[in-house]
């Protein structure tokens, strides 16, 4: 696949400030990446450098091979579906998707032509005349979206797009963002803070973090091998334990985790050269039983707290050994045992070594 | 708590009470005010040329205005000053008000604040000090002097009107703009332009009436020539109360009340 945008050494600074530095990426034509971040970190920064509202401090961008580090806003072929979707309130829909074209000179005829199949796309027809204040939130989207798009823009820009809508209609209009975008086979840049989006929607994830992607790669990478502490952390629960490794033979490595637990784990998930390291373990990884006496004494813990929510419950464990380590817990929220769950609890602690994840930094 | 004092009324009958008594003095203040105003409508239809006794409803003044050259020029010039006067505070202010809300540049704090004292500035020393420019600078009294003046006070108030209007605007309404391939004129014409219409409006028509009954700047700035209407009628009301001044009057008082109501119209439309 071709590149659609590089990122190449892009920083940009406000005076003592730097809010992005010197950021590296490859955007293939065609793919939906999300830029993942807290706020603050930068990566809407990121994405007013790639539409031209900012001018980078440093490093250049390339779109399809050109370099348009110096061009305005109005002639870069990128859309933007804005934060708060920003439509024109004097505009009817017509109007607001008609904008782009219009700008650029398309002749009426095709106009109208065009503007029907952007309102067709994402079932907006017969809500032409209507003016923003009449639509509700998810039609606003809606027309934020076919106003981008009708451009047809070689990457559409994507800030925020679902923080104005309730948690219902997120669910509804992600999914349908994402059949958009197959349709389309346009290259999509997602910004959010919003993890469960990144996983849900992105082809890859770029988590950015002080300014700098910390990792950039597909959801089940990012989730399942993070490369650092903050990936680990920010995307997902992670208990973060430490490990060390005592011994290993064929492809395998026996480890020790903080709590006495022992493992052999495969060798590739284990950062080479080192002696000792942290092991993510996600709270769904952590299998429960209830303690019956038969165990070795490392796989005990004390249930502390409980978090019924529904399908699931959380449990906070305090492992016997380990200087009072507590590890998060999800255990499915039946009926029948809760009695042996509950806070006070005895339990046994299993993780299933094939699948745990050491973190290369430590 | 203390216990409420013992009453003579029971809680609700004290506030009805309270309730006319607010009403009443309500009224009292609305009569004061316009009761003149009411008088002089009224009397405009009173057919005696002298005096304050009512003789019988007429129409008589209302076609002597006809008659009356000098007036008729006077109204024309204040038409004239006043629309005059509305097109550049519109243009000044609008513009102003953009480059306030926009840009950063040293200074500005104190052009804000200098913008708005032409507003509360007492008139007298408005139109005394643009006399001494005029005369200083040799410009010959007449209707550009007059417009002059008038913009000088008006403009500020379209300026707050547009101003507040821009600082209630989605500022991402610009980059929308932007991004969909509007230079940064054409966001302004095709976006923010449209936008601010209604502020424009309304604070075009605030110039206009200030404009059109503004009688002490004008006295100050303009030749015989340019008289405008409130001095015409300032002129002969010095020489004594005419009945076809009440009639001047209260059409006068029906043109603003119209701008009034047009203005507040497009106030509410602006929400």
């Amino acid at each position: 696949m071709s590149a659609s945008i590089e990122l190449d050494g892009v920083g940009k600074r406000y005076g003592a400030f730097t809010a992005v530095r010197e950021v590296r990426l490859t955007i293939a034509a065609g793919e939906f990446l999300t830029l993942l971040g807290p706020s603050g970190c930068g990566k809407t920064t990121l994405l007013r450098m790639i539409a031209g509202f900012e001018a980078p401090t440093t490093g250049r961008i390339l779109l399809g091979g050109e370099d348009i580090t110096g061009i305005p806003p109005h002639r870069r072929p990128v859309n933007q579906v804005f934060q708060g979707y920003a439509l024109f309130p004097h505009l009817s829909v017509r109007g607001n998707v008609a904008f782009g074209l219009r700008m650029r000179g398309v002749p009426p005829a095709e106009l109208g032509r065009r503007v029907d199949d952007a309102l067709a796309l994402v079932s907006l027809e017969g809500l032409g005349e209507r003016f923003p204040h009449e639509l509700s939130g998810g039609q606003r989207q809606r027309v934020a979206v076919a106003r981008a798009v009708v451009c047809r823009p070689q990457v559409l820009l994507l800030d925020e797009p679902f923080s104005a809508l309730d948690a219902k209609l997120r669910q509804a209009m992600r999914a349908e963002l994402q059949a958009l975008q197959r349709r389309l086979g346009m290259t999509f840049v997602l910004v959010t803070h919003d993890q469960d989006e990144a996983l849900a929607l992105s082809d890859r994830i770029a988590v950015v973090n002080a300014g700098a992607l910390e990792q950039v790669g597909p959801p089940r990478e990012i989730y399942h091998r993070p490369a650092t502490d903050f990936v680990a952390d920010f995307v997902g629960h992670a208990n973060l334990l430490p490990a060390e490794r005592i011994g290993g033979s064929a492809g395998r490595i026996a480890v020790r985790l903080a709590g006495g637990l022992e493992l052999d784990v495969p060798a590739e998930r284990w950062p080479a050269g080192r002696g000792a390291t942290r092991a993510v373990v996600r709270p769904e990884q952590v299998v429960l039983r209830p303690w019956r006496g038969e165990e070795r004494p490392a796989g005990r813990a004390l249930v502390t707290a409980v978090e019924f929510r529904g399908d699931r419950e959380h449990l906070q464990v305090a492992l016997r050994e380990g200087g009072g380590l507590t590890l998060t817990a999800v255990h499915p929220g039946g009926e029948g045992d809760a009695a042996d769950f509950a806070v006070g609890a005895e339990v046994a602690i299993g993780i299933p070594a094939d699948h745990l994840w050491f973190l290369p930094g430590g | 708590m203390a216990a409420p004092p013992p009453s003579l009324l029971s809680p609700a009958a004290g506030s009805r009470l309270l309730q006319a008594g607010l009403r009443g003095w309500t009224g009292l203040v609305l009569l004061f005010l316009y009761l003149p105003v009411i008088v002089l409508a009224v009397y405009s239809f009173n057919s005696a040329r002298l005096g304050v006794a009512w003789e019988g409803f007429s129409g008589r003044w209302y076609a002597e205005l006809l008659h009356q050259a000098p007036l008729q020029r006077a109204a024309l010039n204040s038409l004239v000053v006043a629309t005059a006067t509305t097109l550049l505070s519109v243009v000044l202010g609008t513009s102003g008000a953009w480059l306030l809300h926009r840009y950063r540049f040293p200074g500005r704090d104190l052009i804000e604040s200098l913008v708005n004292l032409p507003m509360v500035m007492p008139e007298i020393l408005l139109g005394i000090s643009l006399l001494i420019l005029f005369a200083l600078a040799g410009v010959g009294l007449g209707f550009i002097t007059v417009i002059i003046g008038h913009v000088t006070f008006s403009f500020p108030f379209v300026l707050v009107a547009v101003r507040a209007r821009l600082q209630g605007l989605d500022p991402a309404l610009e980059e929308a703009a932007r991004d969909l391939g509007a230079t940064p004129w054409g966001a302004f014409r095709h976006v923010i332009l449209p936008a601010l219409r209604p502020a424009i409006l309304a604070g075009g028509l605030m110039a206009f009436l200030l404009s059109w009954d503004e009688l002490i700047v004008t006295y100050f700035t303009t030749s015989a020539a340019s008289a405008t209407l409130p001095l015409k009628v300032f002129g002969l009301a010095k020489v004594g109360l005419n009945p076809v001044l009440n009639a001047l009057s209260a059409l006068f008082l029906l043109v603003t009340l119209a701008g009034v109501a047009f203005a507040a119209y497009l106030r509410r439309g602006a929400r």
